[in-house]
């Protein structure tokens, strides 16, 4: 055997070898997705994100407001619009005049609304930017949140956790006021993003 | 003898002194030439060869690599290749890219799309502004599958977004926290002023380094020691333009993030344009990433793996001196 089919052989182990090897690993990231420990720790970071996200923003900033020439020609759902249970075609035959939406989580008052109800509240509209991976900015009316949450009040602290929390007491001073929810009676999208 | 290159790797590395003797014994030609030891050691004390053992057969050894910056070095492989593999994952969601701050479908300025042809056979088409390509097998349509970035390009392989975007973002912050670690240590340890900032006499000569480049002449000999100018600009371009850009870009995708900073979507022109810049800095690092590992193999990929695992690194003396 020559010098170069020596080479020759030496490059083809190492392509086997670096193929192989990727292939394992690349399984092995799959394995690592489908088990049920390892996606909990991925999403450990998400905790920090948040974490680390309501510490450096203002508590008064907003996002930014477009002008009527910003707004997208085309603006696609996300997911799908229409999420197929008979649920929902109920609703839209009667058009949505059953359907509630519950406010709850950390507020004084928990309330739900009628549409009806909801129609009646100070509306404002806004063009803001709609991010996804795509990007749009879309003009939008509805009762204003702050309406909204002015009825029910925050009460940052009403929730036991709050207290026995590890989070340190300076990140606590403010307590989270993102952590109310809206729960509509019908789910209007089956899934956030189709997923395959 | 024992105590001299043992003060010489002290510098450097705390346990440095068995590691020393083991691998002057393992090799022979490493005889150590008692006269050169203490000159050496007060000129390059501290900088990226710390010992220089000279060996009558004409090879030297030098301390090259200290072990932050090996441990740091190491830890970037697997997080890289993770962050770009995830990445591509969280493009294919919507595989196009855009200026400005909207995504406006009929004027992206790169589109990856499956497209099936009048006899309905399905093609992968990759335009990039407005040239039109076949990437079928590997870009846009793969293995049966419509997808921008093949299967084995992907973490994971198949298309679930929202576990994408689990490792994408957990690992940004294992990049970043290695990434900060790795500037204070290479500030403090003075590794950016004496190794990797070029000199100007590194800058006038960039036209011989360049064509010392095409011809793949390597250097020899003092020369071999510290990076050449080209490595200088390829290793600060990397550390302190591609990574802060992809970090910020990344960090302008969060809307949270942009009604706390709204100047960072100013100055990247929007937030489909920060998207973009991320893309094109992502595969800034590939290109990186392919030279860096091309040189490696070049110019002796045993002797450079070592240097980054144990820190050792041998040179040829110049045979003209």
């Amino acid at each position: 055997m020559d010098s170069h089919e020596r080479a020759m052989e030496r490059r083809q182990f190492l392509k086997g070898t670096l193929g192989a090897a990727s292939l394992v690993a690349l399984a092995g990231c799959d394995n690592l997705s489908q088990s049920s420990w390892f996606p909990s720790i991925l999403s450990k970071a998400e905790k920090l994100t948040e974490r680390a996200q309501r510490a450096i923003t203002p508590a008064n900033a907003l996002a930014k407001e477009y002008g009527e020439v910003d707004i997208s020609k085309v603006f696609p759902a996300n997911g799908n619009t229409d999420p197929g249970t008979g649920e929902y075609a109920e609703h839209v035959a009667q058009k949505f005049a059953n359907w509630t939406v519950m406010v709850g989580g950390l507020v004084q008052t928990p309330t739900s609304w009628t549409l009806a109800a909801l129609k009646e509240l100070p509306s404002r509209t806004q063009i803001t930017r709609h991010d996804c991976v795509e990007a749009g900015a879309q003009s939008a009316s509805g009762p204003a949140s702050r309406s909204v949450i002015s009825y029910v009040r925050f009460n940052p602290c009403r929730m036991p956790a709050m207290q026995s929390s590890i989070v340190p007491m300076w990140m606590k001073t403010g307590c989270p006021t993102t952590r109310a929810w809206l729960l509509p009676t019908v789910s209007t999208r089956k899934r956030f993003w189709p997923t395959s | 003898m024992a105590s001299l290159i043992r003060e010489g790797t002290g510098t450097g590395q705390g346990h440095g002194g068995g590691q020393v003797s083991e691998l002057a014994m393992r090799s022979e030609p490493f005889v150590l030439e008692q006269q050169s030891v203490p000159d050496r050691l007060t000129v390059t004390q501290g900088s990226i060869s710390a010992a220089s053992p000279v060996s009558a057969s004409g090879t030297e050894r030098i301390y090259r690599h200290r072990l932050p910056i090996r441990i740091s070095h190491w830890l970037n492989v697997p997080f890289l290749i993770i962050l770009i593999m995830s990445g591509l994952q969280i493009f294919n969601a919507h595989p196009a890219l855009y200026w400005g701050d909207r995504s406006d479908r009929d004027q992206p300025l790169i589109s990856i799309r499956p497209i099936q042809t009048d006899n309905g056979e399905m093609r992968g088409i990759t335009t990039v502004l407005g040239y039109k390509f076949d990437t079928t097998g590997v870009l846009g349509y793969s293995n049966g599958k419509r997808r921008a970035f093949p299967e084995w390009a992907t973490i994971p392989s198949a298309k679930v977004l929202a576990m994408g975007r689990q490792w994408h973002l957990f690992f940004a912050w294992a990049l970043v926290i290695n990434g900060l670690f790795f500037t204070a240590y290479a500030l403090i340890s003075r590794h950016v002023t004496r190794d990797l900032a070029p000199t100007g006499k590194d800058l006038r000569d960039i036209g011989k380094a360049v064509k010392d480049h095409i011809v793949l002449r390597h250097p020899t000999g003092e020369e071999a020691k510290r990076y050449n100018v080209l490595q200088k600009l390829a290793y600060v371009g990397v550390l302190f333009v591609v990574a802060p850009l992809i970090v910020l870009t990344g960090l302008a995708m969060s809307p949270t993030i942009d009604t706390a900073f709204p100047w960072l979507l100013t100055i990247f022109g929007g937030r489909q344009a920060a998207r973009t810049i991320h893309f094109i800095a992502c595969f800034s690092f590939v290109g990186f990433i392919l030279i860096h590992v091309s040189q490696v193999i070049l110019t002796g990929f045993f002797n450079n793996m070592r240097s980054m695992v144990t820190g050792w690194f041998v040179v040829k003396r110049d045979t003209g001196r």
